[in-house]
């Protein structure tokens, strides 16, 4: 930390936090304050809003609940009502708010007088506006058709279409850009450092791409090599900077030393300036020859302008009267701006204004009882505004409200294909039908709530990032995800999306980078030259195929992988009973996988078939302690048949023989589970999953329920009882800090949301952790300490067979009760793992036809190019 | 920030909520949302055990609906700063029973701050490194930015901890200058790129 350390500068930050933790004005930050201060004072504002878990959060009221109960019982009535009504937080409906007549606001807004004589060319087009009164209207790419009242609604004129050169895509600010995005995950092609990063959305014209700095620089940067071609440096650092705009080779750009500049786009050469007098908060934008711009980020006041593009000359401006002044929108002859907002309390009187654009001549004024910080979005006849009190659509003409929904805002709405898209305070983009308001999907972003979390339309993709640096690509027709990736760096500002390649101004601790995205060479390369039956999505590729029911795999300590394979039984009929016909054979064994080849170090492992159910036992798992394999060997014993087989764990020696480590059917014969379950095998259980920890392993029995503790060579014990439900256990992971998270097959059919991963604490605490999963197989902690599961078939059927095949997925942890998909559509995963190389790794398929012989598979995944799904996606011959 | 919805979209105020909830504790309810995850975040950060955090977030609520009638606002105090001067003291006595059980001094040297994956799940990238970094804070550094965190003015704190505006300003700013020495010292050369 820089500068005075003394009693003035811990004042001002004081203030400052203040300010931050009342949700006031983040712009106005104390000159005495660094940038890096001030962003690590934002970062630990954010901190304190994340959510803690909601079952911790029950588990407090219930605490409580029962604490009060005991002493007052009056507490009981409260409780019933409350714990039923427990739910997430809500907010208030607001008061509707109501348009209010002209005459009440008018000292709000002290009109110049006009001054140019571009002035009488504006008034002569709007009066040939007002000759039109009907018909259908466009803007951008879409078209409504309507009656339109006399007088005021011109058709939008030609300039107003999407470009990416102007915040939000055009004049009208809808949030659209030209695209396309990338087809895929993209990579970073190039990252340009800028000063105080994060505010200004980069808009690209031409080939350039060009950003400001909160330091209070522009920058033109190369948009194909990164490369900077000019840059413009003013004095002073800009409260926060929404960005230049681009038109006719000229860019024009609020700076915060007060001066509106227009410069040559290619050179930077200087053309006019315009002395705003005061900061911006606010990007211009450009429409039929003349600039719209606004000054004022602060209660005290500002102003809207109109600039004759050529010359700077001045049009007209409008002073704001105590109130600051937003991003305008521009259509139809109309200027719209919110304005007011002293802060961001919901009594802050705000309301959204319309002005004449050839006048600035207000024409009506809509009070929205709650601060709005951001630009309207124009579409045919409607506004759409967000505010603190929720979202509404307006009628351009009027200001009478058309319809209003509570989700509250503080960045600018998105309207494309129909769909308004608003990032509310609940780290959620919702898509609310343009027309009617309703709500037609919810994406969980976890954009942390402020001015951020705009969303930039383009191709029928939004595309958002998030301040943990994650960017989301999400289908605007249905709400799903098409990809996502992570960038090391946090993103406030919506990007410019054009020429297949996304352009971030992104921001960590304070530096900034332009960040540009799009499909790299390696993807292209992959795409375009090889054979479709064997090409695989940008981040798969495939360990080795042609394997037989593939199970547990782990790496060695010299990094050679092997395979438990759990066979295909055998032609002995072990077991015939009703609905139980075991045959078995010694089918199974243990693998090396080495480029792309499976090669067997110990075979003649017993395998059995369940023949009805099509269910496999045999080499279950194979892990190490210290570098000594073992290998779970499970369906012998007398339960199965096999009155000399024992399931149990095995060490694996140097010639590929078995020793027996630890007698799991022994042990289960004389400690049965406390719920068994009508399909329980009896004493040999049917175990399914092996995880080390410490100088033992732990063993899940899928039937039984139990979680086995096993010292090779020594003793067994009971680790856990989870049999109560028959949730059947089946994947285990195990912290470094020694808690044990299990995940659950469930039973028929396999009910979507059904399973979970529960904790076993080290002191033997059981605490459900994760919920809202589907028959998961395996559990697996990632590189990034986050839970990862596999889910062997999601949407399954209400009858028999219940599963399907093309529906797995893996999934990552995002909250108690929520999950991101990593992988989809995949053949039923059986074991995930996490390599060295920090890919993930999982082989299927759990079931498949013919005994799934020569059908198995391990990919790979590499996590950093998104979800990926492996519909359509067949694993070529990995050994020759 | 006391919830999932920012504060300045709640209509009603803290102190509406207070008098409905002296006339009628079922309302009570809606005190407890709107402070239940600062509470618990606050606890969890100073007893650094999730167990131990749940149960004195639910003492805490417990203590101030007994006490909520005879709660009166006073200038220059809040309910917010009432509720957490409650959740501090609980703390403190958490602590002392621990420290009674000798527990808490075999414990400390046992407590990993990684954070658990379901933990993780919910803290990413730098929130992680930053709830990381805090514990390298003095416990008076620790405790005003863990009160931060929770929603409190510097003033709401001053009357917390029973200090004056000044201390807690000045407390705040070395705290701050400590996290961004760590930053540097724990990110390398990108830190040394802040600027300032």
């Amino acid at each position: 930390m820089s500068g005075d350390n003394g009693a003035g500068a811990s004042e001002a930050l004081g203030r400052y936090a203040d300010s931050l933790v009342r949700g006031e004005d983040p712009a106005d930050i104390p000159p005495t304050l660094d940038a890096g201060t001030v962003e690590l004072v934002r970062r630990l504002n954010d901190l304190g809003r994340v959510p803690i878990p909601a079952a911790a959060r029950e588990r407090i009221w219930n605490t409580f609940s029962a604490q009060l109960g005991q002493e007052d019982r009056e507490m009981e009535t409260m409780e019933r009502v409350v714990i039923t009504n427990l739910r997430p937080v809500g907010r208030p409906r607001p008061a509707m708010p109501t348009p209010r007549p002209l005459a009440k606001r008018q000292t709000r807004w002290h009109g110049r007088a006009l001054s140019s004589l571009a002035t009488a060319a504006l008034i002569v087009a709007m009066l040939g506006g007002v000759l039109m009164t009907a018909g259908d209207i466009r803007l951008g790419n879409i078209q409504f058709g309507g009656i339109l009242p006399a007088g005021l609604w011109q058709d939008v004129p030609a300039e107003n279409t999407v470009d990416a050169g102007t915040y939000r895509g055009n004049a009208a600010r809808t949030g659209e850009n030209p695209g396309p995005g990338p087809s895929s995950a993209p990579e970073v092609l190039w990252s340009f450092p800028i000063g105080l990063g994060g505010y200004s959305a980069p808009v690209i014209e031409d080939g350039i791409a060009y950003v400001i700095d909160a330091d209070g620089v522009l920058y033109a940067v190369d948009a194909a090599t990164g490369t900077e071609r000019w840059r413009l440096e003013t004095t002073g650092a800009a409260p926060a900077a929404w960005g230049p705009a681009v038109a006719g080779g000229t860019v024009y750009a609020p700076m915060p030393d007060g001066v509106f500049y227009a410069l040559d786009a290619i050179t930077g050469e200087q053309r006019w300036t315009y002395e705003t007098g005061d900061q911006s908060c606010a990007a211009p934008a450009v429409l039929d020859g003349v600039v719209y711009g606004a000054v004022g980020c602060t209660p005290q006041g500002g102003a809207v302008f109109a600039l004759d593009a050529a010359s700077g000359a001045e049009i007209w401006r409008v002073e704001t009267d105590a109130s600051r002044a937003a991003t305008p929108a521009v259509a139809g002859g109309m200027l719209f701006i919110a304005a007011g907002g002293s802060n961001r309390q919901a009594s802050s009187s705000s309301a959204v204004i319309a002005l004449e654009a050839a006048t600035g001549e207000q024409r009506w004024e809509f009070d929205t009882n709650g601060a709005i910080f951001s630009a309207p979005a124009i579409v045919a006849d409607t506004v759409y505004v967000t505010s603190a009190t929720g979202t509404y659509a307006l009628d351009v003409a009027t200001g009478e409200q058309r319809w209003h929904h509570e989700i509250s805002s503080f960045s600018a709405p998105a309207v494309a294909d129909d769909l308004v898209l608003v990032s509310s305070d609940r780290l959620v983009l919702y898509a609310l039908d343009a027309m009617t308001g309703e709500e037609r999907w919810q994406f969980q972003t976890m954009v942390i709530p402020a001015y951020e979390g705009e969303v930039t339309v383009a191709g029928g993709v939004a595309y958002l990032g998030n301040q943990n640096g994650a960017v989301f690509a999400i289908d605007v027709a249905t709400g799903v995800e098409v990809w996502q990736v992570t960038l090391e760096a946090g993103i406030h500002v919506p990007p410019a999306v054009v020429d297949g390649v996304i352009y971030f101004n992104a921001s960590q601790y304070g530096t900034g980078s332009l960040i540009a995205l799009g499909a790299g060479p390696s993807s292209a390369q992959d795409s375009g030259a090889t054979p479709s039956a064997l090409s695989a999505p940008a981040g798969i590729s495939f360990v080795a195929s042609g394997l037989t029911n593939p199970r547990g795999f782990s790496w060695a300590p010299d990094g050679t992988l092997y395979l438990a394979q759990a066979g295909t039984g055998g032609d002995n009929v072990l077991v015939e009973a009703e609905g139980f016909t075991a045959l078995g054979g010694e089918t199974s064994s243990v693998a090396t996988v080495s480029g792309g080849c499976a090669t067997v170090v110990s075979a003649n492992i017993h395998s059995v078939l369940w023949k009805e159910a099509g269910w496999i036992w045999g080499a279950m798992d194979v892990e190490f302690l210290g570098d000594v394999p073992y290998v779970l060997i499970s369906g012998s014993g007398p339960t199965w048949g096999t009155g000399n087989g024992v399931t149990g764990v095995f060490r694996i020696n140097a010639d590929g023989s078995l020793t027996l480590a630890a007698d799991l059917g022994g042990w289960l014969a004389s400690n049965p589970p406390i719920f068994s379950a009508p399909d329980y095998a009896g004493r040999d259980g049917s175990e399914f999953d092996m995880e080390p920890m410490g100088d033992a392993f732990l063993i899940s029995v899928a039937d039984g329920g139990h979680l086995i503790k096993a010292v090779p060579d020594g003793e067994i014990s009971l680790y856990a009882d989870l049999s109560e439900g028959h949730l059947v256990p089946t994947g285990i992971a195990v912290s470094a800090d020694g808690n044990a998270y299990i995940g659950f097959e469930t039973t028929p059919p396999y009910e979507n949301g059904a399973s979970k991963v529960v904790k076993i604490a080290p002191d033997g605490t059981v605490s459900d952790v994760w919920t809202g999963l589907t028959a998961v197989t395996d559990v697996e902690i990632g590189p990034d300490g986050v839970l990862y599961a596999a889910e062997m078939s999601i949407d399954n059927a209400e009858t028999d067979p219940f599963l399907n095949s093309t529906s797995g997925r893996i999934v990552r942890q995002t909250g108690p009760d929520s999950l991101e998909a990593v992988v989809t559509d995949a053949p039923p995963p059986v074991g995930i793992g996490f390599g060295a190389d920090g890919a993930l790794y999982f082989d299927y398929p759990a079931f498949g036809p013919d005994a799934g012989v020569g059908i198995g598979v391990i990919a790979r995944v590499d996590l950093a190019m998104g979800p990926v799904s492996f519909a359509g996606v067949e694993a070529p011959p990995t050994c020759a | 920030l006391l919830t999932h919805a920012p504060p300045e979209v709640m209509a009603e105020t803290d102190a509406a909520l207070v008098a409905r909830a002296q006339a009628q504790r079922g309302a009570f309810e809606a005190l407890y949302r709107r402070y239940a995850d600062a509470v618990y975040w606050y606890c969890l950060r100073e007893l650094r055990d999730p167990d131990a955090a749940e149960d004195v977030a639910s003492e805490v609520f417990a203590k101030a609906l007994v006490a909520l009638p005879g709660y009166q606002e006073r200038v220059g105090s809040s309910f917010r700063s009432w509720l957490f001067r409650i959740a501090h003291n609980a703390i403190v006595d958490a602590v002392r029973a621990d420290r009674r059980n000798e527990k808490l001094d075999a414990a400390a040297n046992l407590i990993d701050t990684e954070p658990t994956p379901e933990e993780a799940a919910l803290l990413v990238g730098q929130q992680r490194w930053l709830l990381e970094a805090m514990e390298h804070l003095t416990e008076d550094q620790r405790r005003l930015v863990g009160l931060r965190l929770a929603g409190l003015t510097g003033g709401e704190i001053a009357t917390v901890l029973e200090r004056n505006r000044s201390w807690v300003d000045t407390t705040y700013f070395r705290a701050v200058a400590r996290l961004r020495v760590l930053l540097d010292a724990g990110t390398g050369e990108e830190a040394t790129n802040v600027r300032g």
